[in-house]
């Protein structure tokens, strides 16, 4: 069954259908009774049931739901269930490579942007967009509305790859955009100063968003398994390089190592999920096991 | 090295065809996208310095197996001879033959020398038309063609149809030199000495090595061009046959009479490496004399063995000793050696006159010390006469004349006597009552002293109430050779008595050169010699008779005066013994020289040399050098006062009955630095030829060398190259192999 839309291809949302995103620790308007909604007192409505987890303000709790079902669920309100995510996707020239992967890096991350808007949407959470290159090139606050839904699907099949790289200083000028606590999906090949990308990073949580990183790779930049001479061209550059790739694989797997191990390490170290992946490996296996695994945690 | 296919040598050319791949690989590398360059800009950075240096080293290697590819494929060759008889240019030969004694002896299934010559025939025939060669033999008769080279093999073929194995030692030494000297003049490309020898060593005594560490740079032009001249030895000597050699024969003649024993002692040398039993025959004069028993040689030793023989007759004897048995050789299984013996020894014993009855005779013990038991052959020969009857006596024919207790003899015959001492004859006075000291002191004035060994004095016998009634012969002269054989025991001369006797002034100005052969207990001589040209004079002071002596009756008497005459002999023992090829030497008397000399080989064909030079000046000496063949050599000395023959034994050298061979490390260090090849079989050169003109061959060398390169390069490029097991470890993607497992990523917890 034809979803409508590129990148929303059915068998990913059967496979996500009974995932859910659900934001960890501060977000604006979950309702974990630990912090006061602002719009407390203004149209505040009623609007559904969820089961009560750890943490719940136990003024919430619905003891009639309690007294009939015996299991505790939270009342919840219309601003409370409203997770705000920012999906960040990168679309410099890097992103734009294909080795002998069915899609680019890019393309990957448009279908793993649509099926998270989707599961976000789903779930009634609000969902925006923002892809940047060297500048922001698109920026879609986060809605929930199913129009907006359909507006982001359709920018997301209009995006063209863009120029250089430059992550860090989206992300600072980002950080300083969102008011409102989110939960920020940022979806990127990270070439660019780990450094400096992880203090972009650091910017979104001191202003304690969440920060999921998908890092995403083409299997033959983790490989590296070319054999003969190759003129190899930066996609973003256009630099040229004439290297025999056998004899510096090792030499360029362990740059890449350290690149990738220096984002595991430091993400860990700052409470921010950091998922490698690359284009061989189906987005939704991918999401699917990486949601499974977060919301038992 | 040279190489036998030089054109090959361009396809190292094809060691480029590396570099140039290596050059057309990198014009025409894929072009592809990549993410980003900065991770391989650093890699590449990382591993240039690496790579560059496994680049050149594997590009060195594969450049290397085509060169030696190449370079095997143009048949290199390499020779320890300094350069290889090129074809197309003109070469020098000198054959030097060894055909010494020992190549005469049987080895294998011929005779060497048979083989050597077939070695020579191969050598000739391994010439191109333009070569030169020339040939050396290195003993017998010289051919006016030896040592010269020439374009046609003709004459050289000619020496070798009449070559044979000579008597002599080959002196390979003089030979080389010679080739060398005469191939350094010859200007041709290629030059080569072929020594055909069975390397026994004595043949290489004369040539000695060069201070060690000379090289070729050291030395000057001339003898840089000699050295440069390879040798190569054509060995001969493969397994001889058992050979018992006669190397030596020495004739002992204690006095040279006929019918006298003489003693000749044989050495045997067995060169075999087993025992081995022969006979020994003598002959004299061509007639088989004594036979021998079976004689035991031991293996690569020598034997003596010793021949008792007489001479049935005086006068010069050819004698030979002759090896019965079939061995190796027949060249050295005979000695020749010349004798001279005595028929006997006439002696005149003179006394004043004849007594009717014997005993009574001055000479009685005289005669009976010098007159054989009746019926038995004796050397010595007594005439008695009396002093009368020596002056119509041919004095020449007697060895010696004793003169017994006579008177002085008239001037007639002091004449004769002196004469007769002058030409070489010994005269003995023997005193007693005739002789008075003054009248021989007159008698011998008269003779201008020549026939008394010195003055006489007086007579002398002891005074009454001296208490002495006689003297004591006290000593003798230890140095004299007939004295000498008396002094044991002493008692042999010290029981003598001397009652009376005459007193000899030993003194006296003429009694120069006088020799005292006994003396008296009182100091005085009793009984002298002095020479006198050509003769020897004695005087006895005391009688042949018991009147003034008890000599006569002694034990000493007889002995002492038959020594006496035999030793009076003086005649030459055994002729001039020489080995064959070494000259004959005549010294030639200026008083009395010949004007011819003239030498009779044993084959009979007589040679004259002349005793005076080109400009007529007398010389001291003649040489003859043409004794080939063992065997007596009569020298006659003619046209002079007094013609004269003597003879010489000419025989084969000794040492050629020792094979052994030099030990070709020694050969080759002796010939350092200049070259030497072995030649492996001498009854087919070829492979020698094989290896004069291309060498050894490398092919198989350079093909082993290609292997191991080609093998190397397979393991060293692989060492190179990124293993395949760490390929699959280097994937870091999300399902990377951690410590085995595959994992899925694990979000930051």
């Amino acid at each position: 069954m034809d979803t409508g839309y590129r990148f929303l291809e059915p068998e990913a949302l059967a496979r996500v259908k009974n995932l859910s995103m659900v934001a960890r620790g501060v977000v604006e308007g979950f309702i974990s009774g630990l912090h006061a909604s602002p719009y407390k007192g203004f149209s505040v409505e009623f609007a559904e049931h969820r089961e009560y987890v750890p943490g719940d303000d136990p003024r919430h709790l619905d003891y009639k739901m309690l007294a009939r079902t015996e299991r505790l669920y939270i009342k919840q309100y219309e601003e409370e269930t409203n997770m705000r995510v920012q999906i960040l996707l990168d679309t410099s020239g890097s992103m734009n490579y294909r080795h002998e992967a069915r899609i680019t890096k890019l393309e990957y991350g448009c279908y793993l942007t649509a099926v998270l808007s989707y599961l976000m949407i789903r779930q009634q959470d609000s969902v925006g967009l923002t892809t940047f290159d060297t500048e922001l090139r698109l920026d879609m606050p986060p809605r929930s509305s199913p129009r907006h839904f359909n507006e982001m699907m359709r920018q997301l099949e209009a995006i063209q790859p863009g120029g250089e790289t430059n992550i860090a200083e989206t992300l600072h000028r980002l950080a300083n955009r969102f008011k409102r606590r989110c939960l920020i999906v940022l979806i990127s090949d990270l070439y660019d100063e780990p450094e400096e990308v992880m203090r972009g990073l650091h910017h979104f949580r001191h202003r304690r968003h969440e920060v999921i990183v998908f890092h995403v790779f083409d299997k033959a930049e983790l490989e590296f398994s070319f054999k003969d001479t190759v003129a190899f061209h930066d996609l973003e550059t256009d630099e040229r390089i004439q290297i025999d790739p056998t004899y510096v694989r090792d030499a360029y797997l362990e740059q890449i190592r350290e690149f990738t191990e220096t984002y595991r390490r430091e993400c860990a170290e700052s409470q921010i999920d950091y998922i490698m992946t690359d284009t061989s490996v189906p987005y939704d296996f991918m999401l699917s096991r990486y949601l499974a695994k977060r919301n038992r945690l | 090295m040279t190489f036998l296919a030089p054109l090959f040598l361009l396809a190292t050319l094809a060691a480029v065809i590396p570099v140039i791949l290596h050059l057309i690989n990198r014009q025409r590398a894929k072009d592809l996208p990549f993410p980003t360059l900065r991770f391989l800009r650093i890699a590449a950075q990382k591993t240039r310095r690496r790579r560059r240096i496994q680049d050149m080293f594997l590009l060195l290697v594969r450049m290397a197996a085509l060169i030696l590819i190449a370079l095997g494929l143009a048949k290199p060759t390499v020779t320890k001879l300094g350069s290889l008889l090129g074809a197309g240019s003109s070469t020098g030969v000198m054959i030097i033959l060894d055909n010494s004694a020992s190549m005469g002896v049987v080895d294998g299934e011929r005779v060497r020398f048979e083989t050597a010559l077939g070695a020579a025939r191969q050598i000739l025939d391994e010439l191109r038309d333009g070569d030169y060669v020339g040939l050396f033999l290195t003993g017998g008769p010289r051919f006016p063609e030896e040592g010269k080279l020439d374009r046609s093999p003709d004459k050289v073929f000619q020496i070798l149809n009449q070559a044979a194995p000579s008597y002599e030692r080959a002196d390979l030494a003089v030979r080389i030199r010679q080739s060398r000297k005469a191939l350094a003049k010859l200007d041709v490309r290629n030059k080569l000495i072929y020594v055909i020898t069975d390397m026994q060593a004595a043949c290489w005594e004369g040539y000695e090595s060069l201070p060690e560490g000379t090289r070729l740079e050291d030395l000057d032009e001339e003898q840089r061009k000699e050295l440069r001249i390879p040798v190569v030895i054509v060995d001969c000597q493969q397994s001889p046959k058992p050979n018992v050699a006669i190397q030596n024969v020495t004739a002992e003649a204690t006095v040279p009479v006929a019918g006298v024993p003489i003693k000749a002692d044989v050495l045997l040398y067995n060169a075999s490496s087993a025992p081995q039993q022969r006979h020994l025959e003598l002959y004299i004069d061509g007639v088989r004399e004594v036979s021998s028993p079976a004689i035991e040689i031991p293996a690569e030793g020598t034997k003596e063995f010793s021949f008792q023989f007489r001479f049935r007759t005086g006068g010069r004897h050819r004698c030979e000793v002759r090896l019965v048995g079939e061995d190796g050789s027949t060249m050295d299984d005979r000695r020749f050696f010349a004798m001279e013996v005595n028929q006997n020894i006439p002696i005149a014993i003179v006394k004043a006159q004849a007594h009717e009855i014997a005993y009574l005779d001055d000479t009685f013990y005289l005669e009976r010390a010098f007159t054989p038991t009746s019926g038995q052959d004796w050397a010595l020969k007594p005439r008695i006469l009396t002093l009368a009857e020596l002056t119509s006596e041919n004095l020449s024919q007697y060895l010696a004349v004793f003169l017994v207790n006579v008177p002085a003899p008239t001037a007639g015959l002091v004449e004769r006597l002196r004469d007769y001492v002058q030409h070489g004859g010994n005269l003995v006075w023997i005193s007693g009552e005739n002789v008075r000291p003054a009248e021989y002191n007159a008698m011998n004035e008269q003779a201008q002293g020549k026939l008394l060994p010195a003055p006489l004095l007086d007579v002398r016998e002891p005074e009454p109430g001296s208490g002495r009634e006689s003297w004591l012969i006290s000593s003798l002269d230890r140095e004299h050779k007939t004295m000498k054989l008396f002094l044991e025991p002493a008692t042999l001369y010290q029981t003598v008595l001397v009652y009376k006797y005459v007193r000899i002034d030993e003194r006296a100005p003429e009694a120069g050169g006088v020799r005292v052969l006994a003396r008296l207990d009182d100091g005085q001589p009793i009984f002298v010699e002095r020479p006198v040209e050509r003769g020897r004079v004695y005087f006895l002071g005391t009688s042949a008779h018991v009147g003034w002596t008890n000599l006569p009756l002694k034990p000493l008497f007889l002995p002492l005066f038959v020594r006496l005459s035999f030793d009076m002999l003086g005649v030459e023992q055994a002729q001039a013994s020489i080995l064959a090829g070494h000259p004959i030497v005549v010294h030639l008397d200026q008083e009395q020289r010949p004007s011819i000399v003239e030498v009779v080989p044993p084959s009979g064909q007589r040679t004259q040399l002349p005793t005076t030079d080109s400009q007529g000046s007398p010389l001291a000496e003649v040489r003859f050098h043409e004794t080939y063949e063992p065997g007596i050599y009569t020298v006659k000395l003619l046209g002079g006062p007094q013609p004269k023959e003597r003879w010489y034994s000419v025989n084969i050298d000794p040492e050629e009955a020792n094979t052994a061979k030099i030990d070709r490390a020694e050969l080759e260090k002796r010939f350092s630095p200049a070259g030497l090849v072995f030649a492996e079989n001498p009854e087919d050169l070829s492979s020698t030829f094989k290896l004069l003109h291309e060498g050894e061959s490398l092919w198989e060398t350079f093909l082993w060398a290609v292997l191991i390169v080609l093998v190397f390069e397979t393991f060293v490029s692989n060492y190179f190259s990124p293993k395949r097991e760490e390929e699959e470890l280097q994937y870091l993607g999300p399902y990377a192999a951690r410590r085995g497992r595959r994992t899925a990523p694990l979000a930051a917890s």
